[in-house]
């Protein structure tokens, strides 16, 4: 299918057919795949015994499931969050994309924290010019509280975070020199997106940000240089402060359908774009809940659409995805620091977006250079001795799940990490390759490993 | 004649058949061996005087046990780690091949060591051969020939030759081929391995012949350089002067070096290399301690261009050292500064000199026109002394996340009064021009003050506190630090924190007995304080175990864990390094806590 055909599909998909509750049939039951499926897209992927557990349940309760509080929950933050306060003494903000990769790997709540990769990239700040890493875990911190909750309250804090601020130059703003920059992002990257918004309510917006500055890596209001001006923002007219202008904005219709977009596309199927229609109804789901997502994210993660055997190729794994998905798969623990190098080097640094836009995402990820990038990284990743899978050796693991033999491994990896099952060629020639791959069977596991996530149908998640 | 004079010019081409030649064909003098084996003999009554190196273990069985029953031993046995190696596979192999070597000599495998190595193992290079032999003195004869004949069996069944190794006989001993290269005479009570059968045969000449006129025991530098290292369990001697001939490594014997701070810490030691005829070293191992001796023939005589390093006498005697508490650290060297940066045109390549000279110009604007070798490091007499004790934090100060502990060094000015000016003011120059950095890098910002406490003055400097208490809880690493300037007398302290550089000024050097007259430098650590340090950012390590491991957080607190338990074995350790009359010393001592 291609991308005009798929436009073509998905203009004639009947939205209320779509955002149904997937319902199982004989023909698309609910089932490992299905909840493989559902777990690969809404976190990072998971072990053989966690996705038999949701599958032996229903698609809503294994919806439920992923986006509920886990038990231990508090206990990993806290050890988390102390790490990364220690972390911080360092002041490198290097260090931490390996505390955040630290938390990918051993989350108990990884859909949460698969929903603050997708904010990071929504509401993207580089490290690279804000330089405090304080800041930036500041900033991460808050995008985790309200990840699966109130999208106003995020977009308020994010229009006082400091790190967003210095990122976008705005650490002052004076009202005979309104600062451009954050009032421009807020509405066409954060918000509405272009053609919601004129050039006049840009500067208009500007002026309500007036007087907002970073000072001493915080965030603070001076009053002497706020415009106490009337100014009209997309309609509305009044002596508006930021707090009341970021309303306005989070107020219009293009809001909800436009955050639903994105949605959509981290979620569901990339390198398209979904017509209006088919998102009124989540838009308007997220409009009646006072924008908070999760009644959304359940609406769009239990659907027929998402369930659909065309939703499930549309996604690349991105490098987090990749590295993370295939780690958490195999119960596999390395060097996080190695990992957070390892996935920037193929495009997807941690703390480090490419612009303002965040990551493009989609067929973006993959050229010449990353797939060979993302083949030698697994490769690099496997076949380090101190990495371990579910604490030892990976071939002592497969024998205890039994899928030691070749042609079973193959066919976990497929099952765990995979959409589409190798040609019967390939699977046929690594089963055939698996005694070169090393000189024992932790070698020839390993290298298996590495063989099947080289292959272009693993690329996709 | 002596069996040397039968040798061939060339080394002996390598296979059995001329293993056959020299130990037996073309051996004209074939007598039989002494029947009456000399208890009293050494390897080195054996080895020729040509010998360039040598290494032995006097009582290799004695040192074997003191290692099995040492309290660390034990510890670590008995710790988690130790428990979980106790259990694995290629240990349980290990016991098992010491259980059919023990069926097989019918003892323990202690007592068996114990007889094999009675009197000593060692290992030799010859220079004109450049062969090298070991040689094994046992008990007795029959124990000796029952354990290398199981030896024997050994290799061949590695080698899938079990039976097929040649057998030769020269003066009376029986000789094996081992390997393509490798061969084995057993003598008596001794076993003799060699990869090179002129010196093998010359070993075995000397023995049949008794003839020990001109072997090693006799040559004066080994005999020179084994008293020094008498008493420990393993010693070896290396003939520098003939290596230094072989122009073997000239690169160590060059006398210069690109590294500075590598000239400043062991140059006297390498310059040393260019005259010394013999080197010894030593290693002793005891419930109490760890100690690794090196010495080499000194004369004072020889110090130029190094009398920055020895003193003009060759004897000069590092500056004491201050007592603080909490000191983990804590250092002193003899070294003539001024001297010694006047002097490296002859001490640094000329790389080295072209960078000292640009750096001599800078420090010298810096010093306002005063010349930086002459007037500023000439002004300073000769010795500096160092400390590094942890730091207690107070609740009303910021309190760093990293809490590293604090420094400072110790000079003594020549003219306290004239330097004391200078340096005070190039101090203050300094922090300002750290200040203009750090605000450029949003950092925090130095504040300077003048410190006056009774005989002490001087200039110091601390860091701004950040506005908002709250970021005084994990405050950045530079809150570790008060850099400060102190004078008392003709004491300099440069210090990393103002209570040090105070501290220091008012201590006393009680110390009399850890810098001894002749020690040119002495390092010394207390473990304890420093596993107070590691302590304090334990929650550091732990973290970083976790990132670098992929641990949980107990797996991290258990590995860390292993490592202060690993600490808490030792209890100090100290580096040496002195003159004598004859001898260049240098010693390493780590001790044990132990029980007592």
């Amino acid at each position: 299918m291609n991308a005009s055909s798929e436009q073509l599909f998905l203009n004639s998909l009947d939205p209320q057919w779509a955002w149904q509750s997937f319902q199982p049939s004989d023909s698309d039951p609910w089932n490992f795949d299905a909840a493989a499926h559902l777990v690969r897209r809404a976190s990072f992927g998971a072990d053989d015994a966690r996705i038999k557990t949701l599958a032996s349940g229903t698609p809503a309760q294994a919806v439920d499931s992923l986006l509920a509080k886990a038990d231990n929950g508090e206990v990993f933050e806290q050890v988390s969050d102390q790490m990364a306060d220690t972390l911080l003494a360092s002041d490198n903000p290097m260090t931490l994309s390996a505390a955040w990769v630290y938390r990918l790997l051993f989350t108990p709540e990884p859909a949460l924290e698969n929903l603050v990769l997708f904010w990071h990239g929504h509401f993207a700040t580089g490290a690279d010019k804000v330089e405090k890493a304080s800041l930036m875990w500041q900033q991460n911190r808050m995008l985790r509280q309200h990840a699966f909750g109130d999208i106003a309250a995020m977009t308020q804090s994010i229009a006082k975070d400091p790190a967003m601020l210095i990122y976008l130059d705005s650490v002052s703003n004076r009202k005979s020199h309104p600062n451009e920059n954050f009032a421009r992002e807020l509405m066409e990257l954060f918000c509405l997106g272009e053609g919601n918004y004129s050039e006049h309510d840009v500067l208009e917006l500007a002026r309500c940000f007036t007087g907002w500055e970073v000072r001493n890596n915080k965030f603070r209001k001076n009053r002497y240089q706020h415009d106490s001006g009337s100014k009209t923002v997309l309609s509305k007219t009044g002596n508006f402060d930021g707090e009341e202008a970021v309303d306005i904005v989070l107020a219009q219709e293009a809001m909800p359908l436009f955050i639903c977009e994105k949605l959509f596309r981290y979620l569901i199927a990339d390198g398209v774009t979904p017509p209006k229609s088919l998102l009124e109804q989540p838009a308007e789901l997220l409009r009646r809940s006072d924008l908070q997502l999760l009644p959304t994210l359940k609406l769009m993660l239990g659907s027929n659409l998402f369930q659909s055997s065309w939703a499930r190729h549309r996604k690349i794994k991105s490098p987090a995805h990749l590295v993370i998905g295939l780690m958490r798969g195999l119960k596999a623990t390395s060097n996080s620091h190695r990992i957070a190098e390892g996935i920037r080097e193929i495009g997807q640094g941690l703390f480090y977006p490419p612009n303002v836009k965040g990551w493009a995402g989609g067929r973006d990820w993959i050229n010449s250079s990353t797939l060979l990038g993302r083949a030698n990284l697994i490769r690099d990743l496997v076949r380090d001795p101190d990495t371990k899978f579910d604490q030892g050796g990976l071939s002592d693991y497969l024998k205890r799940i039994k899928a030691d033999r070749p042609d079973a491994a193959i066919d976990l990896y497929q099952r765990l990490m995979m959409v589409t099952a190798l040609p019967d060629k390939t699977r046929q020639t690594l089963i055939e390759s698996f005694p070169k791959f090393g000189k024992d069977k932790e070698a020839r596991h390993r290298g298996l490993l590495h063989a099947v996530a080289s292959q272009p149908t693993f690329q996709l998640g | 004649m002596r069996s040397r004079s039968l040798c061939h010019s060339r080394l002996f081409p390598r296979g059995f058949a001329l293993l056959l030649a020299v130990f037996v064909t073309g051996v004209t003098a074939h007598t039989s061996v002494a029947a009456e084996p000399d208890q009293e003999l050494t390897a080195a009554d054996l080895l020729p005087d040509s010998v360039v190196a040598y290494a032995d273990a006097p009582d290799l069985a004695g040192l074997v046990e003191t290692v099995l029953n040492h309290s660390v031993t034990q510890q670590i046995k008995q710790s988690p780690v130790g428990q979980q190696a106790m259990q694995a596979p290629q240990l349980a192999f290990l016991e098992n091949i010491l259980k059919g070597f023990e069926g097989q000599v019918e003892m323990s495998w202690q007592q068996a060591l114990k007889s094999f190595t009675s009197g000593g193992v060692c290992i030799a290079l010859d220079a004109p051969t450049q062969g090298v032999a070991v040689l094994i003195k046992g008990s007795n004869a029959e124990d000796m020939k029952k354990f290398s004949t199981l030896a024997l069996g050994t290799i061949q069944l590695a080698n899938n030759s079990l039976g097929k190794s040649k057998k030769a006989e020269y003066r009376g001993f029986d000789a094996y081929a081992i390997t393509d290269k490798a061969k084995m005479a057993i003598m008596d009570q001794w076993l003799l391995i060699t990869n090179n059968s002129d010196l093998g045969r010359l070993i075995i000449d000397n023995y049949a012949d008794k003839t020990f006129d001109q072997s090693l025991a006799k040559n004066s530098r080994y005999q020179a350089a084994l008293k020094q290292v008498q008493q420990c369990n393993l010693r070896g001697y290396v003939d520098v002067e003939a290596i230094r001939a072989l122009n073997v490594a000239p690169e160590i014997y060059r006398g210069t070096t690109d590294n500075l701070v590598a000239e400043f810490l062991f140059g006297g030691l390498v310059g040393n290399l260019q005259h010394t005829p013999y080197a010894a070293v030593g290693f002793q191992l005891s419930n109490e301690a760890i100690r690794l001796q090196a010495a080499s023939a000194f004369d004072p005589e020889n110090i130029e261009p190094r009398q920055y390093f020895f003193g003009e006498d060759g004897r000069a005697t590092a500056p004491a050292i201050v007592s603080l508490p909490e000191t983990l650290h804590r250092g002193s060297l003899y070294r003539d500064l001024g001297q010694m940066w006047l002097l490296s045109p002859d001490l640094m390549t000329d790389n080295a000199n072209e960078e000292l000279a640009q750096a001599d110009t800078t420090l010298t604007t810096l010093f306002s026109g005063r010349d930086f070798g002459e007037d500023i490091l000439g002004a300073l007499k000769p010795g500096i002394s160092w400390i590094v004790v942890s730091q207690t934090f107070s609740d009303k100060a910021p309190l760093p996340a990293i809490k590293l502990p604090a420094f400072a060094i110790e000079v003594q000015m020549i003219d306290a009064e004239t330097t004391t000016r200078e340096f005070r003011r190039v101090f203050q120059s300094f922090v300002g021009f750290l200040n203009i950095v750090s605000a450029m890098n949003g950092q925090p910002q130095l504040d300077l003050d003048f410190l006056k406490e009774g005989e002490v003055s001087g200039v110091i400097a601390s860091f701004v506190p950040p506005i908002d208490k709250q970021d005084w809880k994990k405050a950045p690493i530079q809150y570790n630090f008060s850099p400060s300037l102190a004078f008392s007398g003709d004491r300099m302290v440069l210090a990393s924190t103002t209570e040090l550089a105070t501290a220091m000024c008012q201590a006393k050097a009680d110390q009399p007995n850890l810098v001894q007259p002749g020690d040119n430098g002495l390092m010394h650590f207390e473990v304890a304080p420093i596993g107070s340090v590691l302590e304090q950012n334990r929650q550091q390590l732990v973290a970083q175990s976790m990132l670098d491991k992929g641990h949980g957080m107990e797996a991290a607190e258990a590995e860390i864990g292993i490592l202060f338990n690993l600490l808490s074995m030792f209890k100090d350790a100290t580096m040496q390094l002195r003159t004598d009359d004859q001898h260049l010393k240098f010693s390493t001592e780590v001790r044990f806590v132990t029980s007592n």
